[in-house]
């Protein structure tokens, strides 16, 4: 008798944290976990084999603020003629015939009262790698980084930038 | 030093498997050992100082057997002990050679702690014959051997939970990667309950279910120590979950996945089971089950310890992938460089190349990416050094196109394709 009431608790004891931790994975699988884009687009292929440059498609990373997601345009510069048979390049078509922008869903973002530029960073020397992990590896963009303060106070006072709380707030 | 950097980028997906497999079997014969070891000459200590203070002579035998216990087997502390750790040691900067994580330095601290821990330990065994004389010396040998121990695995547990956060590794500069980030702290939590756990569970089995056991218990002192050990591993099995969660709570979403939150749960399954065994050895006489709990704990540790893995793989996937991309092309290149060492660059198939290579880009009449070969060609005519010299070292050249990337062709294929693709230009023209 006893044993059983002993036996409940502990179910219910280790039910709780069961459900906690199912709690922790949906919330993972639904907000951090690499998102699926609308259009399978990998950097492995595109970086990793045929070694595009970045900046072929991310135009703006030296110059401004955002690094920029390519236009359509800019992937049918290449895709009126190549891999049109593709089923994922007849989806791109698509978008394009539909003149719809992709939908691309972000991946990568440092809240609302954070300043961040690329410009600087790339400026200073540092390498896409930095703070996005190989692409040449990744089939579908995932976040590596965490990006919280922690990670960019952590570069700043080893590479000597500014930790001022203004320089990042504004 | 350039030899050993091409040995670090030349480790191929089987090596990579292999080294993974070594250091999950080095950690399931090495943390439960050590763990117990630890345990062991923890309480061992605190019974020898609680019959000090007041004098037990159930506490002075629990304290003298169990150092007994965890010394009972001579070749233990090399084979379980320091052989496993320094394969580890070897595995882990393997695996993480070029990363910038400097693992293998920590570990060396974590082993010559172990090494100052086993030593101590035994000194402290020889030190109960002088126990009434030098108690100060005895106890002090017994808490050396608990700090050297705690000290060397708190480091290998923080060290441990680093790897699945490679953004931190470059801005580690102590020699004690401690209190680095959060989910150290559940770490140690896990770790220490664990611990506990497993002494606790192994002294159930060695004093009531191991073949060799002492048999001649008396009655006070059996109930003694089950009740001990039950109510020891219970309260760390009980206090576990709290940690898990804690860990989840704290653990990089990079290195997450849904392999390891559904393992998570089975874990937590396995403590559940394990609790439920414990508690009816506590309230019974027979101890039919300590065997069973022992081999569950050691279970449940395997699970964990795979775990731990798949969310280090989880972490580090890009990086072992590029690193087993580059060991599949030197690979390729050694097998290139054997077979051609004789035959020259002609022997390189311009067509494959370029069925290899090129055609995702260029066709002869067409644009695609780059332009068609009618029309950039012919100017190379009489000019196939220059041809060649582009196709390997492609520069900047017309503004109506992005500029081709290098794709990295070695020499003999550059000429090969050269070669094709004149010869194509001319049954054309
Ligand atoms: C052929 C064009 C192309 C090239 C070359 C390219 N990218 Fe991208 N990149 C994209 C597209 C399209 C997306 C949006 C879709 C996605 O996330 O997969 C993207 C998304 C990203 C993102 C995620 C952005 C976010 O937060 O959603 C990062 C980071 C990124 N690229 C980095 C790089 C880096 C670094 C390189 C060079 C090594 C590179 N890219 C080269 C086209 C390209
Ligand atoms: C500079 C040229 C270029 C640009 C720009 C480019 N691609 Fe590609 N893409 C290629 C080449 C070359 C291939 C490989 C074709 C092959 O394997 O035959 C390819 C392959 C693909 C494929 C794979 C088809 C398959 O299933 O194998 C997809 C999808 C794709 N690209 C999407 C995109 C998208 C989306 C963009 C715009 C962000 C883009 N590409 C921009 C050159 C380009
Ligand atoms: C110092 C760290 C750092 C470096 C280096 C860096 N990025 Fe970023 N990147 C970020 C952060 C932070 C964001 C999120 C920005 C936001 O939310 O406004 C981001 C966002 C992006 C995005 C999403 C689109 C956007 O601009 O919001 C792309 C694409 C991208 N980066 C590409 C690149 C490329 C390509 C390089 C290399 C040339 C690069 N990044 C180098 C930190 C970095
Ligand atoms: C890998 C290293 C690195 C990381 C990570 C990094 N930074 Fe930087 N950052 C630098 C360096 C180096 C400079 C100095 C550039 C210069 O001197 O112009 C800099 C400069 C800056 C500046 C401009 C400073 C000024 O003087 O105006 C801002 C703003 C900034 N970083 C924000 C961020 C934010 C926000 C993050 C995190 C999302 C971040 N950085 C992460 C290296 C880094
Ligand atoms: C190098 C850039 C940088 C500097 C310098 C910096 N921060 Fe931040 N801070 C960030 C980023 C990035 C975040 C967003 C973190 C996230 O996404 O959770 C942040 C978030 C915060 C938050 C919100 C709570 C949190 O942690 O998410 C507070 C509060 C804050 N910062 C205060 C400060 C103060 C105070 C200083 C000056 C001592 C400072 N920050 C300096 C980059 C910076
Ligand atoms: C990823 C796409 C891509 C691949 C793969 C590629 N090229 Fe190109 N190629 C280009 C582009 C883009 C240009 C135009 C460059 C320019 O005008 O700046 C070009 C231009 C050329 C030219 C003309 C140079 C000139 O003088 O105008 C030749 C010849 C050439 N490529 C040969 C090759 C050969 C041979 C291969 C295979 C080994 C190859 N390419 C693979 C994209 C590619």
């Amino acid at each position: 008798m006893k044993s059983r009431i002993f036996n409940g608790i502990v179910f219910l004891y280790f039910g709780f944290f069961a459900v906690i931790t199912l709690g922790f994975a949906v919330y993972w699988h639904d907000f951090k976990k690499a998102p699926e884009q609308p259009i399978d687009f990998s950097h492995e292929l595109h970086v990793g084999q045929l070694k595009f440059a970045c900046t072929l498609c991310h135009q703006t990373v030296e110059r401004a603020i955002s690094a920029s997601v390519p236009p359509l345009s800019k992937c049918m510069e290449c895709h009126k003629a190549v891999a049109t048979d593709k089923e994922e390049v007849k989806k791109l078509t698509q978008y394009w015939e539909n003149q719809e922008p992709i939908p691309w869903e972000k991946v990568y973002s440092v809240p609302e009262h954070v300043y961040f530029s690329h410009k600087r960073h790339i400026k200073a020397g540092l390498d896409c790698s930095n703070c996005h992990g190989e692409l040449a590896a990744q089939a579908r963009v995932r976040k590596v980084t965490t990006l919280k303060m922690g990670f960019c106070i952590d570069c700043h006072k080893a590479r000597d930038a500014s930790r001022d709380c203004y320089t990042c707030h504004k | 030093m350039g030899f050993l950097e091409n040995v670090a980028l030349s480790i191929s997906a089987e090596h990579i498997t292999l080294l993974k497999a070594i250091i999950t079997l080095m950690l399931v014969i090495h943390i439960p050992y050590v763990s117990i070891v630890m345990g062991g000459v923890f309480f061992s200590s605190v019974f020898s100082a609680l019959d000090k203070r007041e004098s037990n002579p159930i506490h002075l035998r629990f304290s003298r057997e169990l150092i007994e216990l965890v010394t009972s087997k001579r070749s233990a502390p090399a084979l379980l002990g320091i052989l496993p750790l320094f394969t580890l040691i070897l595995a882990f900067s393997q695996l993480y050679q070029g990363s910038g994580f400097k693992i293998a330095n920590y570990l060396l601290i974590v082993a010559l702690l172990a090494v100052a821990g086993f030593v101590l330990l035994y000194f402290y065994k020889g030190s109960f014959s002088n126990r009434d004389r030098l108690f100060p010396l005895h106890i002090l040998l017994g808490l050396g051997a608990v700090l050297a121990f705690f000290g060397g695995y708190i480091i290998l547990a923080s060290t441990t939970s680093l790897i699945f956060f490679p953004e931190k590794w470059p801005f580690v500069n102590t020699p004690f990667p401690l209190f680095i980030y959060e989910n150290e702290i559940p770490r140690h939590g896990m770790f220490l309950f664990f611990t506990f756990a497993l002494t606790g569970a192994a002294i159930l089995y060695f004093y009531f279910s191991w073949p060799e056991r002492k048999k001649d218990l008396d009655p006070d002192y059996a109930n003694f120590v089950k009740k001990f050990a039950a109510i020891l591993a219970l309260v760390s099995v009980l206090l576990q979950p709290i940690f898990i969660c804690w860990n989840l709570l704290t653990f990089p979403d990079a290195a997450s996945s849904e392999t390891v939150f559904a393992v998570w749960g089975v874990t937590l399954f396995m403590l559940m089971i394990i609790s439920m065994f414990l508690y009816s050895s506590l309230n019974s006489a027979n101890q039919r089950f300590s065997g069973v709990v022992f081999i569950l704990f050691l279970a449940t540790f395997i699970v964990m310890t795979v775990n731990d893995q798949i969310a280090a793989g989880n972490a580090n996937f890009e990086r072992e992938k590029l690193l087993a991309k580059k060991a599949e092309e030197i690979h390729q290149q050694i097998l290139a460089a054997r077979e051609g060492r004789q035959e020259a660059a002609t022997q390189v198939d311009g067509t494959e190349v370029f069925n290899r290579i090129c055609v995702a880009c260029h066709t002869f009449d067409t644009r695609i990416v780059g332009p068609p070969y009618m029309s950039v060609l012919p100017k190379y005519v009489d000019n196939e050094d220059a041809l060649i010299e582009f196709i390997m070292n492609p520069a900047k050249i017309d503004p109506d196109y992005p500029p081709m990337p290098n794709q990295g062709v070695k020499k003999a294929e550059a000429t090969a394709v050269a070669e094709y693709l004149m010869e194509e230009l001319a049954k054309r023209q």
